[in-house]
């Protein structure tokens, strides 16, 4: 087999690439090779301040877990042990004494459960309409008082944000298409998020409350999973823009693009750890999903 | 690596050749094999030395995938862009960018339709070329009214008329899955032989992402161990046990697998065809680590040790996020991010990766693969963001084993709601897979399958 190395090769012959304005790879060095399971995982979120890692993977074959992975031992454990759901997209509040997730199983397909570890009481909370509605990529504003996250809309996604009580729900965006891939600034005044309102799925920012919503970049091709760097200078996200899945950094004025990864298989998911210096990214490689640490470029755009 | 319940071996050193010979003379895979003289076919050889069916279980968005529609109002197109392709007209959406750079090796059909909207029924016309024409729902699991799939035709067929290449000691038909494929209510009738019975149904592996493959039938079997499963006497016994237990149905319905996984694990050949280790670390890992990748590279190993027919199923043991659901490709919920972030990926790389490796292998030729689902998705976003059934337009993908590659067939309307020129029916994809494979019209007559309205497609030969 000729395997991946040609494509990249192959698509700016035929056209289908957009290398030529690409911008150059901004990592120092390789990545750090964090997993060798292999297997299918997502929505990775750090604890712990970088210790830990929690991420939804398919690590049986008709079920999705939440795993906690000790980045000091590599041990890794399901995070919640007890549940027959498939559970995924966890996120944590500021002070860890709230967490949310969305689950599938039973009646409702998709629904957030809000899960208060003082109280030890969950609030689910299950998005109006069909019994199919969707609940994806939930996030704590940084007071926790509030979550953000994708919820179904008539002919299309739309960002929402509700209490912890799984009340108050208003929304933030009303467009046309799909909204989604919410993530709020660490000093909780601007979300930023994916949008395919104008066609392909752009980034845009929006004020907490859904003014003043404005483009953030765009390309003809996805760009998706924006997340926020901790000093809240840079916006890391999965785009398609040269024909093939990467990892890139804009600033958040929407400047200085720069691609963190350059691979014919698959990177995506980007999460920053909390020391700012390193991004983490699920990579394809061989054919296999694992958990890479990347160390940005120390390079003035990119110094924390 | 082939497992029978808790049992795993490599290969099998426990019988002789000879033996084996014995064994599978007693036990022919195929109730259609029994008193029959076959021929073999040294002349003639039909295009289609065997069929590859990737099924998309559940029904792809042919909207998300082979029929973009970038003009369409906001609430059709979705927030895919549609790329090039090497074939000119066609256009895929930018989760395809290697099926998008391979499309001078196949084809598509763009205005496939079908005549139900439910999975089970859908799907078993989709397999079969027929609607039921008696009491399918209501038999209780038993399909009366069903035709048999095609992959059981051409099985028959080929037991009748052996092509050299064709393999004597693997079932006819086999069907890569951990179980009978459906929905949450139930398997699909048309899966197997239907009216024509158990003895025609595909003999069915499970491969899981680690490249493991294992026989789920042979659950209720287990413990026995290799050298037991060995030992017809032992085996007898437990199956004695068993009739003491179960209904005289599930009995025989045990029996005749029992038979047919004697054969199998009695095969040394057979055992070497299962073990995906065999193969360069650089192939297993283009087809992914995947459960649907592992099985399409082993389909190309079935289809390369000669079995006829081999359906590799995108179904329950493929990645989904919702438990104890065989809902595939039935994306009713969060749509755009399960094809953004797995399905269209996976397809894209799992298909291109076998494509290429049928055609490196000079495979392709003698290989017909058809890729399709029972229905493709509502055009129109539903009123929770995602798409629910169309069986009113959607795609398949045809490659080798006598396909014109690089051709598009078929224009849908500018939503892809419904086909603006040549609809292409189940009888005439199932016409089409059977004339190339060599059950032509005569036999097809003489086995009184796919004899009304079906006609090769045209411009795909």
């Amino acid at each position: 087999m000729t395997g991946f190395g040609s494509l990249r090769t192959v698509l700016i012959v035929t056209g289908l690439g957009l290398l030529a304005g690409a911008p150059q790879p901004t990592r120092a060095a390789g990545p750090q090779r964090v997993t060798r399971d292999g297997q299918l995982k997502f929505s990775p979120a750090f604890i712990d301040g970088g210790r830990k890692l929690v991420f939804s993977a398919h690590n049986q074959p008709k079920r999705v877990s939440i795993i906690q992975l000790d980045l000091a031992t590599g041990k890794q454990s399901l995070y919640y042990p007890i549940g027959s759901d498939s559970q995924f997209d966890i996120a944590f509040s500021r002070d860890r004494k709230i967490e949310c997730f969305a689950r599938s199983g039973g009646p409702r397909q998709l629904s957030l459960v809000i899960r208060n570890l003082v109280t030890n009481k969950d609030v689910v909370f299950d998005p109006p309409g069909a019994q199919r509605s969707t609940v994806r990529t939930p996030r704590f504003t940084p007071d926790g008082k509030r979550i953000v996250m994708t919820m179904n809309a008539p002919g299309g996604q739309q960002i929402v944000s509700l209490n912890l009580q799984g009340k108050d729900v208003r929304s933030l965006t009303a467009s046309n298409g799909i909204n989604g891939w919410p993530d709020i600034s660490p000093d909780g005044k601007t979300i930023v998020f994916s949008s395919s309102r104008n066609g392909a799925l752009d980034l845009w920012l929006m004020d907490a409350n859904g003014d003043n919503q404005r483009p953030l970049i765009d390309s003809p091709r996805r760009d998706i999973y924006p997340s926020w760097s901790p000093d809240g200078r840079r916006i890391a996200f999965t785009s398609a823009r040269d024909g093939n899945q990467e990892v890139y950094i804009v600033d958040r004025n929407g400047g200085n693009l720069r691609r963190v990864t350059e691979h014919p298989e698959r990177d995506g998911f980007p999460v920053w750890h909390p020391d700012g210096r390193r991004l983490l990214t699920i990579s394809e490689r061989r054919g296999r999903f694992d958990f890479y640490l990347w160390n940005i470029a120390t390079t003035a755009a990119d110094a924390p | 690596m082939l497992s029978f319940g808790s049992f795993k071996t490599r290969d099998c050193q426990g019988l002789s050749r000879r033996s084996f010979l014995k064994a599978s003379a007693a036990l022919p895979f195929a109730a259609g094999l029994a008193g029959l003289d076959p021929q073999v076919l040294a002349a003639e050889a039909p295009k289609a030395k065997s069929v590859m069916l990737v099924w998309l279980i559940g029904g792809p968005s042919h909207l998300d995938l082979f029929d973009p529609k970038p003009k369409a109002p906001d609430l059709y197109r979705g927030p895919f862009a549609a790329i090039d392709t090497r074939t000119p007209g066609l256009r895929v959406t930018e989760l395809l960018p290697r099926l998008a750079n391979l499309s001078n090796k196949f084809s598509v059909v763009r205005t496939n339709i079908n005549y139900n909207g439910g999975h089970r029924e859908a799907g078993s016309i989709g397999m079969t070329g027929y609607s039921a024409t008696d009491g399918g729902e209501s038999g209780g699991g038993g399909p009366p009214g069903y035709q048999p799939h095609f992959g059981s035709i051409l099985a028959r067929h080929r037991a009748r008329h052996r092509l050299e290449a064709d393999s004597i000691d693997l079932p006819g038909f086999i069907s890569l899955a951990r179980g009978p494929i459906g929905d949450g209510v139930g398997p699909n009738f048309g899966y197997g032989g239907g009216s024509w019975g158990k003895g025609h149904d595909p003999f069915m592996f499970n491969c899981a992402q680690d490249g493991k493959v294992s026989i789920p039938e042979l659950k209720l079997l287990d413990g026995l161990t290799k050298n037991r499963l060995a030992s017809r006497r032992d085996v007898l016994a437990k199956l004695d046990a068993l009739r003491r237990r179960a209904d005289q149905r599930d009995f025989a319905k045990w029996n005749a697998v029992y038979k047919r996984a004697y054969n199998l694990i009695s095969s040394i050949d057979a055992n070497r065809v299962f073990d995906l280790s065999r193969e360069k670390p650089a192939t297993r890992d283009a087809y992914g680590h995947t459960s649907l990748g592992q099985s399409a590279l082993l389909g190309r190993r079935l289809v390369e040790a000669g079995v006829p027919f081999v359906q590799v199923n995108w179904s329950q043991f493929v990645e989904v996020l919702f438990p104890n659901r065989d809902y595939g490709w039935d994306t009713h919920s969060d749509n755009f991010g399960l094809m953004a972030d797995w399905h269209g990926p996976l397809l894209d790389r799992t298909l291109s990766a076998l494509l290429e490796d049928l055609d490196q292998r000079g495979l392709l030729e003698t290989t017909l693969v058809c890729c399709m689902g029972e229905f493709g998705r509502t055009p129109r976003i539903n009123n929770i963001g995602s798409r629910d059934h169309w069986p009113h337009c959607y795609f398949s993908v045809w490659a080798g084993g006598g396909i014109q590659p690089g051709r598009v067939i078929g224009e849908s309307d500018p939503n892809g709601e419904h086909p603006a020129t040549d609809p292409v029916t189940p009888a005439m994809v199932g016409t089409t897979i059977l004339e190339l494979a060599g059950a032509t019209s005569a036999t097809r007559a003489q086995l009184q399958v796919l004899q009304d309205g079906g006609h090769v497609i045209d411009g795909l030969v």
